[in-house]
C-alpha cells in the first residue's frame, strides 16, 4: 500500500512504458497519490488494471525514434502541465539467446529500446525540466545491469541496462545544477510481472522459475508490484530530494548471494 | 611461475584498432613477445603492420568479412583485443542529435559485440581463446564538466557485455576481460576536446591533481596489462574489469 500524499499530489507525471506490467502498476500508484498522469507506450489502448474514469491520457509512440518520441511528448504537452517527474518504465525483455548466433536485428532490437529509447525519453524530459527549473527522472534498469543472469543469456540486455545505469549517473551530473535529479531502479522478480518473452510462453517453466526464486532469494519470496512502486514514487517525489545518480536495487536480496 | 611473454610466443593474435595509439602499442608488444599479429582497422596500416585488414567495426558485415580475411592468415585465433573506441562530440545531452548518439553506440558498443562474435565463432570449436575489450573509467565515473553522456553509457555497456560473454563462453574455454583506462595522452583525448590545447591542459591539470600517481598514462603503458590478460598467466581471470587510472577514480572531493 502506498502511503501518504507527497510532492507528486496534484502535479503531472509522465510514465513511458506505462500501459502494462510494472509500468502500469506505477501509473496506478501515481493516480492513487493524486498525481495527474499521462502515458506514452508503443502499444495498447489502455492502461492495464486502471479504470478509464481515472483520466489517464495514453499517447502511442515508438521510443526508438527520436522524432517520434519528441512528437509524443508534444502531444502530452497539450494535455498536462510540464511534468515534475518522468518515469521510464522501459524494459524490453529478452529470451535466452546465445551470443554467437545472435542476429544483428536481435542485438539492435534490445539496444535500441532498452538503452537508446530511454536516452531519447530522458532528453525530452530533460528539455522540459530545464525550462521548468527542475524535476525528477526515474529510469528502469535491471539486475542485469549490475550482475550477470545465470538463467537468461542476453548480452545486449546486460549491456543496455549497464548503459542505463551510466546514463543515469551522467545525466544526474550534467543537469544537477539546474534542479533535475536522475535515478534508476533495478527490479528483481515480482509476482505477475515476469516479462512475456522470459519463459518463452512456457507456463510450467515460469512456475518453476518463480518457485526457485521464492526459496532462494534472501527474503524468500517474489516481490509484490506495490513494493517496486513505492521505491519509484520515493525517487520521483521530494522524499528523495538529495538522492541523484543512484540505481536502487529492489530484489529481495537476490543479487547479494551466490551458490 | 608462468612467463607471460613466453606463453604468447607463436600465438595468433588479432588487434582491432591497432593502427595507431594504444592499439598500435599493443600490436607492437604482442609482436615483441613472438606472437603473430593481424591488425584490423578502418585507418590505413602503420609501418609495422605486415598483416593488415581494413574494416569499420561499426558495420557488422565488414567485421565478418575482415575476420574471413584473417582466416586466410591464421588457421587458429588464440587472442583477440579490441581497442576501438571513439570520443564523440562533447555537448549537452538535451541537444544531442540522433546521428551523434547512434554513431557512438555503433562504434563503441555494437562494434565490440560483432568482434566478439567473430572471435568466438573461431575459438569455440577449439575450446580455447581469450578476448580483451576496451572500456573507460568514464563507464564508472563522470568527469565534472565533461558532457558526453553517450560515451559514458557505451563504456559502461561494454563492461557488462564483457561480463555477460565471460559467463556464457567460460564453459567453452574462452575468457573475456575488459580494460577501462583513465586519462591518457593519446589522439582520442585531443579529439574529445576538439583539439583546444588550452582547455585540454586545464583538463589535464585537474585530472592530474586528482590522480594519486600524479600523471596521465602513456599510450604504451596499457600494453603489459593487455598482454597479461590475454595470456595464460591470467588463465583463471575472466569477466573482470581492470581500471588502469593511476587511482584517479578512487576518491571523491
Amino acid at each position: 500500500m502506498i502511503n501518504s500524499p507527497n510532492s507528486l499530489a496534484g502535479g503531472s507525471v509522465l510514465v513511458v512504458g506505462g500501459a502494462r506490467g510494472l509500468g502500469a502498476a506505477v501509473v496506478r500508484g501515481l493516480v492513487g497519490v493524486g498525481a495527474q498522469v499521462a502515458v506514452i507506450d508503443h502499444e495498447s489502448d489502455a492502461v492495464e488494471g486502471l479504470d478509464v474514469t481515472a483520466g489517464v491520457a495514453l499517447v502511442r509512440a515508438d521510443l526508438r525514434d527520436q522524432q517520434a518520441l519528441a512528437k509524443a511528448y508534444e502531444e502530452v504537452d497539450q494535455l498536462l502541465p510540464p511534468p515534475r517527474a518522468v518515469i521510464n518504465a522501459v524494459a524490453l525483455p529478452s529470451g535466452d539467446e546465445a551470443s554467437v548466433e545472435m542476429t544483428e536485428s536481435t542485438w539492435r532490437g534490445q539496444v535500441d529500446v532498452n538503452l537508446t529509447g530511454i536516452f531519447w525519453s530522458c532528453q525530452q524530459a530533460g528539455q522540459r525540466m530545464l525550462r521548468r527549473g527542475g524535476g525528477s527522472i526515474v529510469n528502469f534498469s535491471s539486475l542485469s545491469g549490475i550482475q550477470v543472469s545465470r538463467t537468461h543469456r542476453s548480452a545486449p540486455y546486460h549491456a543496455a541496462k549497464a548503459g542505463v545505469n551510466a546514463l543515469t549517473r551522467a545525466l544526474a551530473a550534467e543537469w544537477g545544477d539546474r534542479g533535475i535529479r536522475v535515478n534508476a531502479v533495478a527490479p528483481g522478480a515480482f509476482v505477475g510481472a515476469a516479462p512475456a518473452g522470459l519463459h518463452g510462453g512456457d507456463e510450467e517453466r515460469r512456475r518453476q522459475d518463480d518457485a526457485r526464486l521464492a526459496t532462494s532469494v534472501p527474503l524468500r519470496r517474489l516481490g509484490v508490484p506495490d513494493e517496486l512502486v513505492a521505491t519509484v514514487l520515493f525517487l520521483a517525489s521530494d522524499d528523495s530530494s538529495y538522492t541523484t545518480g543512484e540505481t536502487l536495487v529492489v530484489d529481495g536480496g537476490r543479487v547479494v548471494e551466490i551458490d | 611461475m608462468l612467463d607471460i611473454l613466453q606463453s604468447l610466443s607463436g600465438r595468433n593474435v588479432v588487434v582491432v584498432g591497432g593502427a595507431r595509439g594504444m592499439g598500435a602499442e599493443i600490436a607492437a608488444s604482442f609482436r615483441e613477445a613472438g606472437s603473430q599479429v593481424v591488425v584490423i582497422d578502418r585507418l590505413e596500416s602503420g609501418p609495422g603492420d605486415t598483416d593488415f585488414v581494413h574494416a569499420d567495426v561499426a558495420d557488422a558485415a565488414q567485421v565478418r568479412s575482415a575476420f574471413d580475411k584473417v582466416d586466410d592468415v591464421f588457421d587458429t585465433i588464440h587472442h583477440v583485443v579490441n581497442t576501438v573506441g571513439v570520443a564523440g562530440e562533447v555537448g549537452p545531452a538535451e541537444l544531442m542529435s540522433a546521428s551523434e548518439w547512434s554513431s557512438m553506440v555503433d562504434i563503441n558498443l555494437s562494434g565490440q559485440f560483432w568482434v566478439c562474435q567473430e572471435a568466438a565463432k573461431r575459438m569455440l570449436p577449439n575450446g580455447y581463446g581469450s578476448i580483451v575489450l576496451f572500456s573507460s573509467l568514464a563507464g564508472h565515473r563522470c568527469v565534472r564538466g565533461q558532457r558526453h553522456a553517450h560515451y559514458n553509457a557505451t563504456k559502461a555497456a561494454v563492461m557488462a557485455l564483457g561480463q555477460a560473454l565471460a559467463q556464457e563462453w567460460g564453459p567453452h574455454g574462452i575468457r573475456v576481460n575488459t580494460i577501462a583506462p583513465g586519462s591518457h595522452s593519446t589522439e582520442i583525448v585531443r579529439e574529445m576536446w576538439n583539439h583546444d590545447e588550452e582547455a585540454l591542459n586545464r583538463r589535464y591539470a585537474k585530472a592530474i591533481g586528482g590522480t594519486p600517481l600524479g600523471r596521465v598514462a602513456r599510450a604504451e603503458e596499457v600494453a603489459p596489462l593487455t598482454l597479461f590478460l590475454a595470456s595464460d598467466a591470467a588463465a583463471f581471470i575472466t569477466g573482470q574489469v581492470i581500471v588502469p587510472d593511476g587511482g584517479r577514480g578512487l576518491g571523491f572531493d
